[in-house]
């Protein structure tokens, strides 16, 4: 009867463990999955013309732990990053996708024209866990064109609603 | 004069010894003699071959592994391994529809794959039961069966009623998946969590060594030794010797193969879903289709026969294999200018080297018994001709 009971016992706990590591493990690496299009220039009066760059974005997601800490490790003593920041790049004409996890702060945005680098964008992620999928048209500028530099307009959309960020360039 | 005889007996002797060695290692013996001919035909640098060789080894190794257990239980091959991918598969579309990233999506899928695979474990080893002795190629209808049960969940049920967020999942018509997923959220997350690269210079990228994946790997190999040595391990080994005396002395059999079918499952889904982590692409309906053949192909390369297969078989076996696929197509293009042919080459050896493997064992198993019956009959016939 005893062992009967250890038994059971054991069953459900293991059920029970089962399941919190399944939350624990979606909560920990719950991401946002986002689409990069880098080619529309979104003009004073509303007018938008493609624009085609290279677009990199720096270290959207951490390599791993290990590489973290190596990282953190090699930075004090070496003065150095033992493994380089991880880069993904989208290249002119191709939307990209890239899924970054909710928590992570800070992303890198750079915009190449064939080799030159025209715009480098820092963005503080700060990202609706509730919200699954995040839409960035990152309307850039036309460096060539006074009238369209000054600012660039971040649109987050979601499926169904577009939410309007206009922030100040940093060229 | 008697040197001359001893040395003649010495002669003799190596000559038996690697006539026995060729008969008992053909398949290795013949892979080694090809690659020797188009390894260098491929004109491939030793680097990139190394480079290639490890990339596949951490991706493959996982999957073959997976098929030592039933062997051991007397089960041959286990091609509904297919059931397990389909499981893996299945896990990774619902973590990309949720947007896990990184390490704790990779072990979210392996997690949520669980009970799938348990589950079809358990029906394949259930059917096995009962088609003892035709095991392999029951499995491998199984595995043709369970395919379009899989095509009906992934292609109807998701979306109406397996919720699907995401919607560049699902087909344009609102439900059923895409063909292809891009799994770029848990892409190499295990293979680079402890990335290591040597020779590497300034226009060389040198060669990535997957640690992670190998700790992985090699955790899974001291898993085996180790469950070879407990009672369950024990009894596997038993029932795969001789079931019917295994069952005289007490070992539920049914149970230890139901057992042995459902381990192998869960590892080759966990097996997948290392292999798609490293490729980083799915492809929904094709890239379980033959992971049962390619693993299969790759034991049986290593020298493994559907009776036997020990570890050192696996490794062999994914080098050899892969070596091939690298080289083949190169060497193909070079001696014949044609890639092509190459690739078809690759495909036309693995199948048939599972049909090469299969006619062996049957041949020798045909031999034994013939001198099992000979034996008997010496032993019979001895007694009465002394009595005589």
């Amino acid at each position: 009867m005893n062992s009967n009971i250890k038994g059971i016992i054991v069953k459900i706990s293991a059920i029970i463990l089962y399941i919190l590591l399944i939350v624990f493990l979606y909560n920990v690496g719950k991401g946002h999955t986002v689409y990069i299009f880098n080619q529309k220039f979104i003009t004073s009066n509303g007018t938008e013309i493609e624009a085609l760059y290279t677009c990199k974005i720096i270290n959207p997601v951490s390599k791993s732990a290990f590489v973290d800490f190596a990282n953190l490790v090699s930075s004090k003593i070496l003065v150095k990053k033992l493994y380089q920041d991880q880069v993904f790049t989208f290249h002119k004409g191709v939307p990209g996708q890239i899924v970054i996890p909710w928590h992570k702060k800070k992303v890198v945005f750079e915009f190449y024209d064939g080799k030159n680098l025209v715009k480098r964008m820092e963005k503080e992620v700060v990202l609706d866990p509730k919200i699954t999928q995040y839409i960035w048209q990152l309307a850039a500028l036309y460096v060539e064109n006074n009238e369209w530099s000054g600012e660039y307009i971040i649109q987050e959309t979601t499926d169904s609603e577009i939410i309007k960020d206009t922030e100040v360039t940093t060229e | 004069m008697r040197k001359i005889d001893n040395k003649n007996e010495l002669l003799k002797n190596i000559f038996k010894n690697i006539m026995i060695f060729i008969s008992k290692y053909p398949v290795p013996i013949m892979f080694i003699i090809f690659l020797i001919f188009t390894v260098p035909m491929s004109h491939f640098t030793v680097k990139y071959l190394i480079n290639e060789l490890l990339t596949r080894l951490a991706r493959n190794s996982f999957l073959v592994l997976s098929l030592l257990l039933p062997i051991m239980a007397g089960m041959g091959i286990n091609f509904a391994m297919v059931l397990g991918a389909m499981a893996g598969q299945i896990s990774l579309i619902l973590i990309t529809d949720w947007s896990i990233v990184g390490i704790p999506g990779f072990f979210l899928a392996i997690l949520v794959s669980l009970p799938i695979a348990i589950l079809l474990g358990f029906l394949c080893g259930y059917i096995l039961n009962r088609a003892k002795g035709r095991e392999m190629v029951t499995s491998m209808i199984l595995g043709f069966f369970m395919n379009g049960f899989y095509q009906f969940i992934v292609l109807y049920m998701m979306g109406p009623v397996i919720p699907i967020k995401n919607k560049l999942l699902l087909l344009s018509r609102g439900f059923g998946i895409r063909n292809a997923i891009n799994l770029q959220a848990i892409r190499q997350c295990i293979d680079d969590f402890i990335p290591i690269t040597i020779l590497k210079t300034q226009y060389d990228p040198g060669i990535k060594i997957p640690i992670a994946t190998f700790i992985l790997i090699a955790l899974f190999c001291f898993f085996i030794i180790w469950f070879k040595k407990t009672k369950i391990g024990q009894d596997m080994r038993a029932v795969g010797q001789d079931r019917l005396i295994a069952e005289s002395s007490g070992i539920a059999s049914d149970r230890t193969r139901l057992l042995s079918i459902v381990i192998s499952t869960v590892l080759a889904a966990i097996g997948q879903i290392i292999f798609l982590q490293n490729v980083g692409t799915l492809s929904t309906y094709n890239s379980h289709d033959q992971t049962g053949q390619f693993a299969a192909a790759s034991l049986l390369v290593g020298g493994a026969t559907v009776s036997s297969a020990n570890i050192g078989n696996v490794f062999l076996g994914v080098t050899l294999f892969h070596l091939m696929f690298i080289v083949s197509p190169m060497a193909g293009k070079n001696i014949l200018g044609n890639a092509q042919v190459g690739e078809y080459f690759r495909v036309f050896v693995s199948y048939g080297i599972i049909a090469i493997a299969l006619v062996l064992y049957s041949w020798k198993r045909h031999k034994e018994k013939e001198r099992e019956r000979m034996a008997l009959r010496q032993n019979t016939t001895t007694p009465k001709t002394k009595t005589e």
